[in-house]
Formats: C-alpha cells, sequence, structure tokens
C-alpha cells in the first residue's frame, strides 16, 4: 500500500509542476508549494527563482506581461554599453530554467526597438588599392569578406565596379 | 539609337591603349570608333556599342591596360547627346 500512496504522491507532483508551467511563473508561485523534492528540480527552481522581470535591464523592457506563454522582449542596442548589458541579462535569464526553457523552445523571444543598427562604414576592415583598374571581381571579393575599400590616387575604378559596389554596399573612398 | 553608349579609356603609353583595345573589342560586341593622343604619352581609345556591352569591354580593357601599362581613366556614357557628335568623333547615332 505505501508504494501505491508513494506512486500517488509522485503523480500528484508531476501534475502540479506540469499545471504550474503551463499557468506562469506568477501563478505558479501561487499554486506550487515551495517543496524542496529532489525529483523536479527545474520547477522547484522556476518557483523559488525571482521573477525575470526584476532584472532591471536599461536597454530592453517588457512587451508582454510575463503570465503569457510566449514573450516578445524589446531590446534596444545603440552601442557596446547596451550590447554588454543585454548579454548579462541573457545570462540572468539563463540561469532560470523555466526561461531556460522558453528560450530554447522559443517562447521567449527578442526584438530589436528603435531601427536596427547597422555596422558603420569605419568598423569594416579596409582594403587598399593604389594603383590600376579596380575591377567588379575586386569589389565582389570585398563584398564577401566585408571590407571597405580605399582606392589611391592612382587607383581607378571601372563603371561596372562602381555600380556593383553600390548594389552590394561596399564602400569606397578615394583619396585625393 | 538611344541604347548605344560611348566607353573611353586613357592609359599613358601606346602598348597600354593597344592592349586596352583589344581586350575591349574581343571582349565584347563593340567597335572601335576613335583613338586620341594628346600629348605626353596621354592615349583615349574610344568605343561605342550596347550599354551592357560597352560596360562590359571598358572592365576588361582596363584591368588589362592596368596589367600591361598604366591606366589613367575609364569612363561611360551610357546615352550621349547628338550634340556631342557635332564637336567630338564620337559617332553616338
Amino acid at each position: 500500500m505505501s508504494t501505491s500512496l508513494d506512486l500517488r504522491a509522485v503523480i500528484a507532483d508531476v501534475v502540479r509542476e506540469v499545471v504550474a508551467d503551463l499557468a506562469g511563473p506568477t501563478t505558479a508561485a501561487h499554486a506550487a508549494p515551495p517543496y524542496a523534492a529532489a525529483p523536479a528540480p527545474p520547477a522547484v527552481a522556476a518557483v523559488s527563482a525571482p521573477s525575470q522581470s526584476t532584472a532591471g535591464v536599461a536597454g530592453s523592457e517588457h512587451v508582454s506581461p510575463p503570465q503569457l506563454r510566449e514573450r516578445v522582449e524589446a531590446v534596444r542596442i545603440t552601442d557596446d554599453t547596451d550590447l554588454d548589458r543585454f548579454a548579462r541579462h541573457l545570462l540572468a535569464l539563463f540561469e532560470n530554467p523555466k526561461n531556460r526553457q522558453d528560450l530554447k523552445a522559443g517562447r521567449l523571444r527578442f526584438r530589436l526597438e528603435g531601427g536596427t543598427t547597422t555596422v558603420t562604414a569605419h568598423d569594416r576592415p579596409a582594403q587598399r588599392i593604389d594603383t590600376g583598374a579596380v575591377t567588379e571581381r575586386q569589389v565582389k571579393a570585398a563584398a564577401e569578406s566585408g571590407r571597405r575599400l580605399i582606392l589611391g590616387r592612382r587607383a581607378v575604378l571601372t563603371p561596372l565596379a562602381r555600380e556593383r559596389a553600390r548594389a552590394l554596399g561596399v564602400p569606397i573612398e578615394k583619396e585625393r | 539609337m538611344s541604347s548605344t553608349a560611348i566607353g573611353m579609356i586613357e592609359t599613358k603609353g601606346f602598348v597600354a591603349a593597344l592592349a586596352a583595345a583589344d581586350a575591349m573589342v574581343k571582349a565584347a560586341n563593340v567597335t572601335i570608333t576613335d583613338r586620341q593622343e594628346v600629348g605626353d604619352g596621354l592615349i583615349a581609345v574610344v568605343i561605342s556599342g550596347e550599354v551592357g556591352a560597352v560596360k562590359a569591354a571598358t572592365e576588361a580593357g582596363a584591368e588589362t591596360a592596368s596589367q600591361v601599362g598604366e591606366l589613367v581613366s575609364v569612363h561611360v556614357i551610357p546615352r550621349p547627346h547628338a550634340e556631342l557628335g557635332n564637336h567630338f568623333d564620337v559617332s553616338a547615332k
């Protein structure tokens, strides 16, 4: 009899965990009792861990309330500091098993806020060409390696190369 | 013809100009319409043809000229004005 009681207790625990997971972290805090049983460490950690909305990342804010299963966080990344902050926020999120599962399953997603950040021309490594013709082939190679072109005084850019550079977005600086 | 374009390649030195002219007529369906020697070793070769052909030809010619000698400039005029023909020897008809 004792084994059937144990089995019943285990089943009840599992059902409670599943319901807590489905209901979300806020209701789970009320529904699931704070127990320290070994069989389900993720649920325990999810209940006992502080809500991830208190992580306080300056560059990010919640768009949807945490009760919803699918969440989209708006993240504003404009410089290196924001990126660093977001990475630390992501690490903090990952310590929470519930958030970790949500992230892996795609229930917790991120979107960039305030427009996308573009790589400025000066962030690219430069390739310098001093003399001769700068052909379409060289521009294509520069685009593939993500470089910008710096042309010396005696380098000549062909019309086809100029068109291709414009199409591929390769920055070309001509020295005077 | 409105789709006719002219292309120009200027080199320093006769050999580079000749090599460029040869590369241009071999690369695409273009014709050499003029050769200008302005002195100081500067030689310009003018070609004409369809816009795409002229662009491809000048690409090949410029590459050849820079390998053989010194390339000074390359330019393509996609739809030259008819007035040009009155004063320059370019057959932009």
